[in-house]
């Protein structure tokens, strides 16, 4: 756990919104290695590089899809995961240096919760033995304080005294994440964290729930850092949002700008994914399907996060003449190339291979084929197609350097670095907004 | 109940695929009870609606709704202690209540909410679309390999030889999803009854998967029935909507109609809720109580303890879906349907 010194020149100063800051989240990154035993995969770069603050008593939106780190991300704010770099500084301390009772007292300022009220929830215990578990493991007051304190967060939340009595299985999911919410406001926190709270919830009970954590942090004076992946609920709910793609934050900025004008091409796509006519995405947004699926997060790109999946990808300097269908199939045959070539590595290919059990795999021709079936390629990037072709069976590494070196973009070896989009404190990270680019809004929407 | 074959389809829905003619798959009053040791559970509780081929169909509804009973039961899933006790099943000229599931296997596919669920983690992909493809269309060895591997492709999965060597923990939640659809197409089927396709996955993988159903529709001519809770997918992908509470349909219409002019308070309410439709500053509608288990048959309006417009006359009969439109197929089972109020005495005390 290294924390790293800052000038703190890297983040826009504070002008649009008066809120102190609470909590100031520095280059941040959890990895996770896993002990295997030959010790030979990269670690897991859950959290990679991400710099936010979060103000106080504000709402802060979390958004991205399933493996962005997210979670992870709200995991170690709490010390429940180790980060291993960066800094989570909160009144002039950092955080994730803490530890033994000094870890605890940072702790009992943070309540969280839970998307599953079915699995974050005891079943062999009763709702008051619940809600009161956290006042025992901090040894808070007398055991009749305890359950006079309990009362109080039954009501609070909205449920009655009887429930106290109640097991968690006899109530409906809506309930269940009150109590959960009762539990997680047990030790007076100023801050919770909100893990996806009411995305296992019917739309009409989401909508209660969510009515009570409002009037819960205007009553109580909380700051929210509410984690989900529906961006309907975050733009209802948040003050602030930020987009988070494979460990990093690629957009950070008020609800309203971020949705209103999205400015990161990833956010683009991501809002105009939802579909429905109640979609909070803005009405000149064209739908943006997405090729492939995110990178695996041990081996994440090189340069820009999203250059795999990007729209709006810088095109190669050599072949600016492809149409957006050769340039996502030849993104394609990266993808089956590199997922080869990392086949290869692995130690059962390798054995398999030494006693002559190769793959059943079909070779690369028929596979090219069918990719480049309905696509048009100028006679040079065929060529460099044909060349690559021809060592994808026995070199996939070799193959993909080749298309590495012919269609690799700007967007594949440099990483962007955070831009300011406006004058409202709102940033992205997409090269287009280097001058010399086009930017990002211009060539989607 | 059943008035779905009502001769009043002279209307054009806007988004509507072909429905003239014979629907290919058509439910009549199915009821779906379970039988609990405390009490008898009707799930499913006299539903009614057409499939036409080519045309999307959706069934939305809360959880506890029956919405994914009535899946199982179009399949003939049902397990013990659930039983199809009533109604039938048209499909191509059999009532497959009567005449038993068999003869129609891989006719009806199915796809499930969650794609490592519907696969068994211990054999390979490949080996469970060849498996899918012996049964259903008697291919084996290197046809069943190749067959495989153009299902495969035709859902989208790049390098597919490669993967069909692969275990379902290899691929990711839209890859496995890809590869179930592929094995619910290795049967040939009439009928693709999608149950919450896409609610396990993000937003972005949601997007694609919605639109290879759409290219495998229009390619293959499936009728689809498609089930969900999110009122967003449904209006992008149903031709027609049913809205399920409580065991029962309580509104019906075409898409564009049911989102631009409800007329169940359920539907209203529904759609109020979804928290795109309110401003941030505002609270978020919310619908008291919980959906009901019915435990009986229906004696009142299932709806009215959570209605804001509900009276007396709510609570003591089970409202009939009535036409409430003279053009288009648009039922609702509420007694303020159509004229609001003067219908079936209610509002009268």
């Amino acid at each position: 756990m290294t924390a790293s010194v800052h000038d703190g020149n890297s983040m826009p100063a504070s002008t649009a919104d008066d809120r102190d800051t609470f909590l100031e989240i520095r280059d941040l990154e959890t990895h996770y290695t896993d002990g295997s035993l030959f010790g030979a995969d990269p670690p897991v770069r859950a959290v990679d590089g991400v710099s936010l603050s979060i103000r106080r008593g504000e709402t802060l939106g979390l958004v991205g899809e399933s493996g962005c780190g997210k979670t992870t991300l709200g995991r170690t704010l709490v010390g429940l995961e180790s980060a291993t770099a960066g800094s989570v500084v909160v009144d002039g301390t950092d955080v994730t240096e803490l530890s033994g009772s000094d870890l605890r007292a940072w702790q009992r300022r943070v309540g969280v919760v839970f998307q599953d009220p079915q699995e974050s929830l005891n079943d062999r215990l009763t709702v008051g033995e619940i809600v009161a578990e956290p006042l025992g493991a901090h040894d808070w007051g007398t055991p009749a304080d305890r359950e006079d304190r309990v009362f109080t967060l039954l009501d609070q939340v909205g449920l009655r005294e009887e429930h106290f009595y109640r097991y968690p299985h006899q109530f409906s999911g809506g309930q269940r994440q009150r109590v959960a919410i009762a539990r997680a406001l047990a030790l007076e926190p100023e801050f919770l964290i909100l893990d996806e709270p009411v995305s296992a919830l019917d739309v009409s009970v989401q909508a209660r729930v969510i009515n009570l954590l409002e009037e819960l942090q205007a009553e109580l004076g909380l700051t929210y850092l509410f984690i989900a992946h529906d961006l309907s609920l975050v733009r209802h709910i948040a003050d602030r949002v930020t987009v988070m793609y494979l460990g990093n934050a690629l957009e950070v900025g008020r609800t309203q700008q971020v949705f209103e004008d999205p400015a990161n091409p990833y956010t683009r796509s991501l809002l105009s994914a939802i579909p429905g006519s109640s979609s909070p995405a803005p009405d000149d947004l064209d739908r943006i399907t997405l090729r492939g699926t995110p990178p695996n997060p041990r081996y994440p790109p090189e340069g820009c996060p999203f250059a795999t999946r990007c729209p709006a990808k810088i095109s190669p300097g050599a072949h600016d003449d492809l149409s957006a269908d050769a340039l996502g199939a030849i993104e394609t045959f990266r993808d089956v190339l590199r997922e080869r070539t990392r086949a290869e590595a692995g130690l059962s290919q390798r054995l398999k291979r030494r006693l002559g059990l190769g793959s059943t795999a079909r070779s690369v021709q028929a596979i090219v084929d069918e990719l480049f079936a309905d696509v048009t390629l100028s006679p040079a990037a065929r060529d460099v197609i044909d060349r690559a072709t021809a060592t994808a069976d026995t070199a996939p590494g070799e193959a993909l350097t080749v298309l590495d070196d012919e269609f690799g973009s700007v967007c594949d070896r440099q990483s962007p670095a955070e831009h300011a989009v406006d004058d409202t404190d709102r940033t992205s990270r997409c090269l287009r907004h280097r001058v010399d680019f086009e930017d990002p809004r211009s060539d989607l929407s | 109940m059943s008035r779905a074959d009502a001769p009043d389809r002279a209307e054009v829905a806007p988004r509507s695929g072909p429905r003239d003619g014979e629907p290919l798959l058509s439910v009549r009053n199915l009821r779906t009870v379970f039988y609990t040791e405390r009490e008898t559970i009707h799930a499913v509780d006299g539903i009614s609606f057409d499939i036409h081929p080519g045309e999307t169909v959706g069934l939305v509804g809360e959880s506890g709704s029956g919405k994914s009973v009535t899946a199982r039961s179009i399949l003939g899933l049902v397990d013990e202690p659930g039983v199809i006790k009533e109604g039938q099943i048209r499909f191509k000229g059999d009532d497959l209540v009567e005449t038993g599931f068999e003869d129609h296997r891989g006719d009806i596919a199915i796809v499930f909410q969650d794609p490592s669920n519907a696969l068994n983690p211990v054999y390979t992909v490949g080996n469970q679309l060849k498996e899918a493809l012996s049964i259903h269309q008697g291919l084996t060895g290197e046809d069943a390999t190749e067959r495989a591997i153009e299902l495969l492709e035709a859902v989208g999965i790049p390098d597919a030889p490669r993967r069909l060597g692969e275990y379902p923990h290899q691929f990711s939640g839209g890859m496995a999803q890809r590869a179930v659809i592929a094995i619910a197409l290795a049967c040939d089927p009439d009928v693709l009854v999608c149950d919450e396709p896409t609610t396990a996955l993000d937003v972005t993988i949601q997007a694609q998967i919605l639109d290879l159903l759409a290219d495998l529709q229009a390619e293959e001519d499936l009728a689809i029935l498609f089930i969900t809770h999110d009122m967003g997918v449904i209006e992008e992908t149903a031709n027609r909507v049913n809205v399920i509470y409580a065991g029962e349909i309580v509104e019906r219409a075409p898409t564009g109609r049911l989102f631009a002019d409800p007329e169940h308070p359920y539907t209203e309410a529904l759609l109020e809720s979804i928290p795109g439709r309110t401003p941030p500053e505002k609270r978020l509608p919310t619908i008291e109580g919980e959906v009901p288990t019915p435990t009986g048959p229906a004696d009142a309006c299932r709806f009215a303890p959570r209605c804001p417009k509900a009276v007396e006359a709510c609570r003591t009969a089970a409202p009939d879906p009535v036409d409430v439109s003279a053009t288009a197929d648009h039922t609702a089972a509420c007694i303020f349907a159509g004229d609001r109020g003067d219908q079936s005495g209610g509002a009268n005390e």
